[in-house]
């Protein structure tokens, strides 16, 4: 799955929570920032009890992750994983 | 939401000779892990900028970015653009006086900003835009993850098939 993917599918499904603001993450796909607008929603699950990321994503979230080569980018993928109860990321 | 087509891979050709950091083909000559700003900015104040943010940033990689005018003009997507001649010099100014805008603000140094997005109007050669800074951590500390402009003057953007600026709002002009 690609950035772009991956983020407009995140964005759809996190858009129907109550108590969940994506307005900042729509801007940065909408600019062209679809790997920011990912690693800023899954850190709102990490620290926002109202956000969920659906079971369904964590395998493309590992993925994609797991491909980055930027630090941030990894290291992020790789708590909001963890913090949902799913294994990490591989070490680099 | 429609996706852009992918232009994340064109690209501007690398460093040559007698290209200075105001030239849109300049790309900072370090490392990805080192940071670098352009040498007429103080930056003992400001967060770091890798080389690969500024790769992210001016070029784009398989995350997003691409901001320079001549990646995004190569066909519609959905990235916006800088002004059409800038180049590292005048967006790392752009991003500096963002920072130090935005730190002024919330009574902070620009080094000690939290992670966050924000969006500041800058005047830089002479144009006014607003652009968005996005700040994280890594190991090396505070970090600018990207830059990008949202309107303003000289900033483009494909609508409807067409690169067009995007103008200030009224407030803003």
């Amino acid at each position: 799955m690609t950035t772009d993917t991956l983020a407009t599918t995140l964005l759809n499904d996190l858009a129907t929570q109550p108590g969940v603001d994506v307005s900042d993450a729509r801007t940065h796909i909408e600019y062209g920032e679809p790997g920011v607008a990912i690693i800023r929603m899954l850190s709102q699950s990490i620290t926002n009890a109202s956000l969920t990321i659906p079971a369904a994503h964590m395998d493309a979230i590992r993925a994609w992750g797991q491909t980055c080569r930027r630090n941030v980018y990894r290291t992020t993928a790789d708590r909001a994983l963890r913090h949902a109860g799913y294994p990490g990321l591989n070490p680099a | 939401m429609a996706s852009g087509r992918d232009c994340h891979d064109a690209g501007v050709g690398g460093l040559a000779p007698g290209i200075d950091e105001f030239s849109p083909l300049f790309m900072p000559p370090v490392a990805d892990d080192d940071s670098w700003w352009p040498s007429h900015i103080d930056s003992t104040d400001l967060p770091v900028f890798l080389g690969a943010e500024w790769k992210h940033v001016l070029l784009g990689d398989d995350t997003g970015g691409g901001h320079l005018w001549t990646v995004v003009s190569a066909g519609p997507c959905l990235k916006s653009a800088f002004p059409r001649h800038w180049g590292a010099a005048l967006i790392g100014e752009a991003a500096a006086l963002a920072l130090r805008q935005h730190a002024l603000q919330r009574g902070v140094l620009p080094a000690e900003l939290p992670t966050e997005d924000f969006s500041h109007l800058v005047v830089v050669a002479g144009r006014r835009l607003v652009i968005t800074v996005s700040l994280d951590h890594d190991p090396s500390g505070r970090c600018i993850i990207t830059t990008y402009p949202l309107r303003g003057q000289g900033v483009e953007k494909w609508i409807n098939g067409i690169l067009s600026e995007v103008p200030l709002r009224p407030d803003e002009t």
